[in-house]
């Protein structure tokens, strides 16, 4: 009988979160698995399981028949920067614990790239390596250290179409000589070309397995993006939209080719759809005055955004990280609350006194209505759950009436619950003649909720319209992640690390 | 009940006590090691702290400037900065008072001494926080170097252009005139009105940075910078007026002692109460009501440095080292504070 290595009824846990939930799979050896998802699917998570970085909360990973040894590639290559090549490849299996043998450690390395028919100067800093080289010395490592069974995460997502090929290429050609390897990815299409099996998790679930040779793309996008059950929400009134409130005019996104243009009305709302690292962030950054636009300017109700006026002009972020971006960790619930009316009655008297009183009444109000589990306003912010800082983020924000709301993957890591009292509250304000954008990875929700639906695509906004429009952003997603220009595509991580 | 006992540490002032108390036995422990009696010395420096009116009054006095060096440490540390050149504030305050204070006609000197070291302490802690500010220098070690700027700048000066050539043995600038003057309190002569004086500060600085609008604007900034951008608030001049308000402590620190001990600015004025005021600062846990109980600690035990030097012959170090003790007690206790989760949640399991 053949090895393979089984996986039964794993679960990985973050705190609250489930991210792999009773997975169970049978990997057989000498092949290549494929394992797709959306962003948070848990394919990162289950690799890690794997490879043992983190232990499953329960569940049990064991190879059939007969030991192997196993090793995980990072999406990054987790090369050291400043060091060479052959110096990265000793770190992987360099000698025994005094002595390196370089000669020896150098002819095998030679042979491991030649293995993957690369072409790459042993004396090289790896920092002046492009990424799909960097890919091979990081393969090759595993290789070196005698890897039979190779974890890959998102190998890839930073690569351009011919050093993926060529890399995928390598792959197979080391699986045909008798290793194993499972991918992680979420390019369905070149992946679906290599592999002899697909393994597609959605929300932590197994929810497809298969021979790659008996599915097809369509099914497989149908795996991977199919509506949760549970996240019915209820339909949203279409929305008057009266005057244009946000004009954003050849906005230029820091890293990006593509110019933005777009107009967005009073009570309006957009949804902007994409995998992540296509410009996002960038574009929340500059929306929220993070950073500075340095071509293309963006109007509030006629006014220029520019310098940290945002808030003035009645623009409100909900940030995806809110410690990091919006809120103070170490001070109150109740302080947090009022970050934006603290310098004004009923929180202050006319001699700049704080009132501790009213402060707290509001938490307390605020607490009340976010439905929050017993919080007192004097604890600190920082011992909320990450969905309950979310959820008074979003009270937060929409308080009072903004004129524009950005948000950038508000129900990413929410319950469902948690997520659709947070896409109610953006409804509200919607109602209320606040013009929205929603950057999100939850298709469904975008697809459902906003008045008009965009892909972002290296750093450009696409429209999407017409009947099933919801699978027409699908197609252009999956399309816009695999023809994007390699200097846009590769992720701020990864080249930040390796350039400093 | 261990329980209880481990959340009490948590909580932070029961770690300082701990830290205080490792730190006065290891203290014990050396001093038996340079000979003296373990018990005999540590009655000493308690004898010497609060043991009688004069111990008292010593202990007072001791902690009057570092009332202020204590402020220059915690306000930037709410503004989210790390401040540690007080020192410096203090010596160059101390020079510019005593210029200032002879400069002009005697009726205004005293007005020119408390204004003049106020604004050359803001200044040269500005200095640090501008460069935080504007191109992220570290302020931490920024301020530290500046120090010794400002020790060479008080002895070229002493020595040179602003040198009384009466001051013969020692280099010190001209005596300032008798209006400038700070008297003592009555009744305590080694005290004056800059320890009521600290005392009111510390209070209304706390009050200000609890309880006020501006304070909240400093505390935001403090806690995290890119949210108070966010929320609209002009973070660079908040850290530089915060920065310029503690420097002017510290320089103002440096003003009393010209006018109340020596007269005059010398190098005795980079006594160390700067640094001391780190201290200071790290007891009171950044909290600027505990302060004052941790400015009266630290100054008792540099009184009761006194005495075991009167007493025993002990070397005039004994207080410093004390006071490193305390310090390393501290960080040690913070490292633990921030383990003990860990010991926790490991006693819950077994």
């Amino acid at each position: 009988m053949s090895n393979s290595l089984a996986i039964e009824k794993v679960t990985v846990r973050y705190a609250d979160n489930i991210a792999v939930d009773a997975v169970s799979l049978d990997l057989a050896c000498g092949k290549i698995h494929a394992l797709l998802g959306e962003n948070g699917a848990g394919k990162s998570s289950l690799l890690r399981a794997l490879a043992g970085v983190h232990a499953p909360d329960s569940g049990r990973i064991f190879f059939a028949g007969g030991r192997q040894k196993m090793g995980l590639m990072r999406q990054d290559a987790g090369l050291i920067a400043g060091m060479s090549v052959i110096e990265n490849l000793a770190l992987a299996c360099g000698g025994n614990r005094w002595r390196i043998n370089w000669r020896q450690l150098r002819r095998r390395a030679v042979q491991a790239l030649a293995r993957q028919q690369a072409n790459i100067d042993l004396d090289c800093a790896v920092e002046k390596l492009g990424f799909g080289q960097r890919q091979q010395v990081a393969l090759a490592g595993l290789d070196l250290s005698g890897c039979q069974f190779l974890l890959l995460d998102e190998p890839v997502a930073a690569l351009t179409p011919v050093e993926a090929d060529a890399f995928l290429a390598g792959i197979r050609q080391q699986v045909d000589q008798g290793a194993s390897a499972l991918i992680a990815s979420h390019r369905i299409a070149e992946i679906l070309a290599v592999a002899d099996h697909v393994h597609v998790l959605r929300a932590g679930r197994l929810v497809f397995s298969g021979a790659a040779s008996s599915t097809d793309a369509e099914q497989i996008r149908q795996a991977i993006f199919a509506q949760p059950a549970a996240a019915r929400l209820p339909s949203r009134p279409s929305a008057m939209p009266g005057a244009t409130i946000l004009d954003i005019d050849d906005l230029v996104l820091p890293g990006f080719a593509g110019p933005i243009n777009l107009q967005v009305a009073a009570g309006e709302m957009i949804g902007i759809a994409g995998m992540a690292g296509n410009g996002q962030n960038q574009l929340i950054e500059i929306l929220a005055g993070f950073s500075l636009a340095r071509t293309g300017t963006i109007r509030i109700a006629g006014k220029h955004l520019a310098g940290g006026n945002g808030r003035k002009l009645g623009m409100r972020c909900i940030v995806e990280d809110p410690l990091a971006d919006a809120c103070m960790a170490d001070m109150s619930i109740a302080e947090n609350l009022v970050v934006h009316d603290y310098r004004r009655p009923p929180y202050a008297s006319r001699f700049a006194i704080l009132q501790g009183r009213a402060i707290a009444a509001h938490a307390n109000q605020v607490i009340a209505r976010a439905r929050l589990a017993v919080q007192r306003s004097s604890d600190l912010f920082c011992w909320l759950s990450g969905g309950n800082q979310r959820k008074l983020l979003v009270e937060r924000e929409l308080a009072g009436n903004p004129a524009v709301v950005v948000a950038l993957n508000p129900t990413a890591g929410l319950d469902s619950a948690s997520a659709a009292s947070v896409v109610e509250c953006l409804d509200q304000a919607c109602q209320r003649g606040a013009a929205i954008l929603i950057c999100s990875e939850d298709l469904d929700i975008l697809a459902e909720r906003a008045d008009r639906l965009m892909v972002m695509s290296a750093g450009k906004l696409l429209e999407v319209s017409g009947p099933d429009r919801r699978r027409l952003a699908i197609e252009l997603m999956c399309a816009g992640a695999s023809t994007q220009a390699p200097e846009s595509s590769q992720p701020t991580t990864a080249s930040s690390l390796l350039s400093g | 009940m261990t329980g209880r006992f481990t959340r009490l540490l948590a909580a932070g002032p029961g770690i300082t006590v701990v830290a205080l108390l490792l730190a006065l036995l290891l203290w014990g422990g050396i001093a038996v090691f340079a000979g003296l009696p373990f018990f005999g010395a540590l009655v000493a420096l308690v004898e010497g702290g609060v043991g009688s009116g004069f111990a008292i009054e010593q202990t007072l006095h001791f902690a009057t400037p570092l009332l202020f060096t204590g402020l220059c440490v915690a306000l930037p540390l709410r503004a989210g900065m790390v401040i540690i050149g007080g020192e410096g504030s203090l010596v160059l305050g101390g020079l510019a008072a005593a210029a200032a204070a002879v400069a002009v006609p005697e009726s205004w000197s005293l007005v020119a001494l408390l204004v003049a070291g106020a604004a050359a302490g803001a200044l040269w802690i500005a200095l640090s926080a501008a460069g935080r500010v504007w191109y992220g220098v570290n302020e931490a070690i920024s301020s530290l170097l500046l120090v010794y700027v400002a020790i060479a700048i008080l002895n070229h000066l002493i020595e040179g252009p602003l040198r009384d050539p009466s001051s013969l043995d020692k280099p010190a600038s001209a005596l300032i005139p008798p209006p400038a003057r700070i008297a003592a309190l009555p009744g305590f002569p080694s005290l004056h009105w800059g320890l009521p004086a600290g005392i009111l500060l510390c209070l209304v600085c706390h009050l200000l940075v609890t309880r006020s609008v501006p304070g909240l604007s400093l505390r935001y900034t403090g806690s995290n910078r890119r949210a108070a951008n966010y929320a609209g608030l002009s973070t660079a001049t908040i850290m530089l007026v915060a920065a310029a308000a503690a420097g002017a402590a510290a320089g103002l620190a440096g003003a009393l002692e010209v006018a109340t001990v020596f007269g005059r600015a010398n190098a005795s004025l980079a006594a160390g109460y700067g640094f001391t005021g780190i201290l200071v600062c790290a007891l009171a846990r950044g909290n600027m009501l505990a302060l004052l109980p941790a400015a009266l600690l630290v100054g008792a035990i540099e009184a009761g440095g006194g005495l075991l030097q009167r007493r025993y012959g002990a070397p005039a170090a004994s207080a410093a080292m004390m006071h490193g003790l305390i310090f390393l007690m501290l960080i040690v206790g913070e490292g633990v504070r921030c383990r003990m989760p860990l010991f926790l949640a490991s006693g819950n399991r077994s």
